[in-house]
């Protein structure tokens, strides 16, 4: 095998502009790439800005369920850990369940409720509540509202709206609305998260607010 | 034969103790090894020495300002650069380096626009599909969707472009597959993360929200997964080129870059980045993808090598002319004597075919 230093085959060096002349300066390459991000950033801002759909006027009264139509005898969740129900009509159904929680899907979005031993304060128990979303799916959760005489089956507790935005990895992005509320009554503590996509014109974002309403009306504690 | 440290024809280390052995000097940047992972080398391969720095700073450059944008809570700007950084900056290498040859539009219509429009749609259809059920707490379907639709559709739409320009003539260097899976899944992810992302931009330009997890969330649609898609696509690309070609020298390894091991290590990869997404942790998403992304590269950059080594063409010997790589005064070859660059891997010269197409030459010579 042939073992030789470069000192054997002295091929003439050339300076590197002569060798590989740039067809993109520096100088031109910044100011294309600058100009083209700049631009495109400078785009986006505004498209985004111009193309946001008009909010409409908040709802402020008769923005519950339509009277009149008849209500289904509703199926119940029982809590074999801690004793809990929640009743559930069509077109909720249960995606997942054990002794302490379960969650439903909902026509829009998801409901969950679980139980814990007592022992934390409401708020705890809200921020809790939040940690346990994912936050591959759900970012930038940020307060958005307090909910008033928040309370779990009459008993009352803490409630607040959250903003969110969801995105999952393969999915698009979806605005979301988060209402968490916590109680706790006995020996037991619960927590109910309701999660939509936000609608601008309905109650707190939440276009399924009247129907958590209900659920957390309906919501039954042990005993 | 011209005297040198390697071997003009096949590209063997001349000096090295195992002639065959020159993982210690990558084919396409011979003062790195295989196993460094050079962000310019590795993303830019055409790219003379020191013309890479501009463009390996450039993307540290826009990494900076997008946080500085998500900052100032300018999330629909950040969004922009996010997007628009490592596309914008890889064609302006397709044009730096003529990767193109002589074709720039057929490039740009089969390399970048198809896959844009399939990004586009793939995000409109599927993208929303799986939102819909993610956000309903659907289990079963979207695990079907999101761990094998997704992925398989991702890489077919990645790769359709490149391998209907790998059927012209003109693209016959393995180096052009590589180039083209690349700015394919760049174009790819540009159109579907623009999608993906544009119904969180809409609303006033200072936006609400938690920066930390706004950068996180950039990274990810922005950068990190177009590098998965630009390293997934590269792969397939090469595995088609490599795919029927007769072995030109006996390397070492064989079955680590073989088509059907480079095509399962692109699916394996898809799949595993999508199972990273299922975990409930961001920070563990990215750094997730950052690592598979890193191995993806590494593999990409064993491929290439031994792609360049194995690049089966006739034997000539051309006048003397400056390398580009060593700026040494050599005779054209596929490898340069001096410093082992494949000529392959150096920007192509205007108007004119770097060399005649491929000629599959018997097994073990060299």
């Amino acid at each position: 095998m042939a073992t030789r230093s470069r000192a054997w085959y002295p091929y003439q060096s050339i300076p590197r502009r002569e060798a590989a002349p740039p067809r993109l300066g520096r100088a031109r390459f910044l100011l294309v790439l600058l100009v083209v991000i700049a631009l495109g950033a400078i785009l986006v801002t505004v498209l985004a800005a111009v193309l946001t759909p008009a909010q409409p006027a908040t709802c402020t009264q008769h923005c519950g369920p339509a009277p009149g139509v008849p209500v289904p005898q509703p199926a119940r969740y029982h809590s074999a850990a801690y004793g809990f129900e929640v009743a559930y009509t069509d077109p909720w159904k249960v995606v997942q369940q054990d002794s302490k929680s379960v969650i439903f899907q909902t026509a829009a979005g998801q409901f969950l409720v679980y139980g814990q031993p007592a022992g934390k304060s409401d708020q705890q128990l809200v921020q809790e509540a939040l940690a346990t979303l994912p936050d591959t799916q759900f970012q930038s959760i940020t307060p958005a509202t307090s909910i008033r005489g928040a309370h779990v089956g009459y008993q009352n507790g803490t409630g607040e709206v959250f903003s969110s935005t969801f995105l999952p990895q393969s999915g698009r992005a979806i605005r979301a609305r988060i209402a968490v509320v916590a109680a706790t009554k006995g020996g037991v503590s619960v927590s109910v998260v309701g999660i939509d996509p936000w609608v601008a014109a309905a109650p707190n974002g939440i276009p399924e607010s009247s129907q958590f309403d209900a659920a957390l009306s309906l919501f039954q504690w042990p005993g | 034969m011209p005297g040198g440290e390697y071997c003009g024809h096949c590209g063997i280390s001349l000096t090295a103790g195992d002639a065959r052995d020159r993982r210690h000097s990558y084919a396409a940047s011979p003062s790195e090894s295989v196993y460094h992972l050079g962000l310019a080398t590795t993303l830019f391969p055409h790219l003379a020495k020191g013309r890479g720095a501009m463009f390996s700073w450039s993307v540290v450059g826009g990494v900076v300002v997008l946080v500085a944008l998500v900052a100032f809570n300018l999330f629909a700007a950040a969004a922009a650069v996010a997007v628009l950084l490592l596309p914008v900056l890889y064609l302006m290498y397709l044009y730096e380096a003529r990767v193109y040859a002589d074709r720039p539009w057929l490039v740009l219509a089969l390399a970048f626009v198809l896959p844009l429009v399939l990004g586009v749609a793939v995000s409109a259809l599927l993208g929303t599909l799986i939102s819909g059920l993610a956000f309903q707490g659907e289990r079963s379907l979207l695990l079907v969707l999101e761990l094998v639709v997704a992925p398989l559709v991702t890489l077919v739409a990645t790769v359709a472009g490149p391998l209907l320009l790998l059927t012209r003539p003109t693209f016959h260097e393995v180096l052009d597959a590589v180039s083209f899976g690349a700015v394919s899944g760049l174009a790819f992810s540009l159109g579907a993360t623009a999608v993906a992302v544009w119904p969180l931009l809409t609303g006033s330009v200072v936006s609400e929200g938690v920066p930390a997890q706004w950068v996180l969330l950039l990274l990810r649609h922005g950068i990190l997964l177009p590098l998965l898609n630009m390293a997934t696509a590269s792969l397939l690309a090469a595995a088609a080129w490599l795919f029927g070609r007769r072995r030109r020298i006996r390397l070492d390894d064989r079955w680590l870059w073989s088509p059907p091991a480079i095509v399962a290590v692109a699916v394996v990869a898809r799949i595993a980045a999508a199972a990273i997404g299922l975990v409930p942790r961001l920070l563990v998403d990215v750094l997730g993808i950052l690592v598979l992304v890193s191995l993806l590269f590494l593999h990409l950059r064993l491929v290439v090598h031994n792609a360049l080594l194995e690049q089966g063409l006739e034997l000539e010997i051309g006048e003397p002319s400056p390398c580009p790589e060593c700026h040494r005064v050599v005779p054209v070859m596929l490898f340069c004597p001096a410093c082992g660059v494949a000529r392959a891997a150096t920007p192509k010269p205007a108007g004119a075919h770097r060399r005649p197409a491929p000629a599959s030459g018997p097994a073990g010579s060299g």
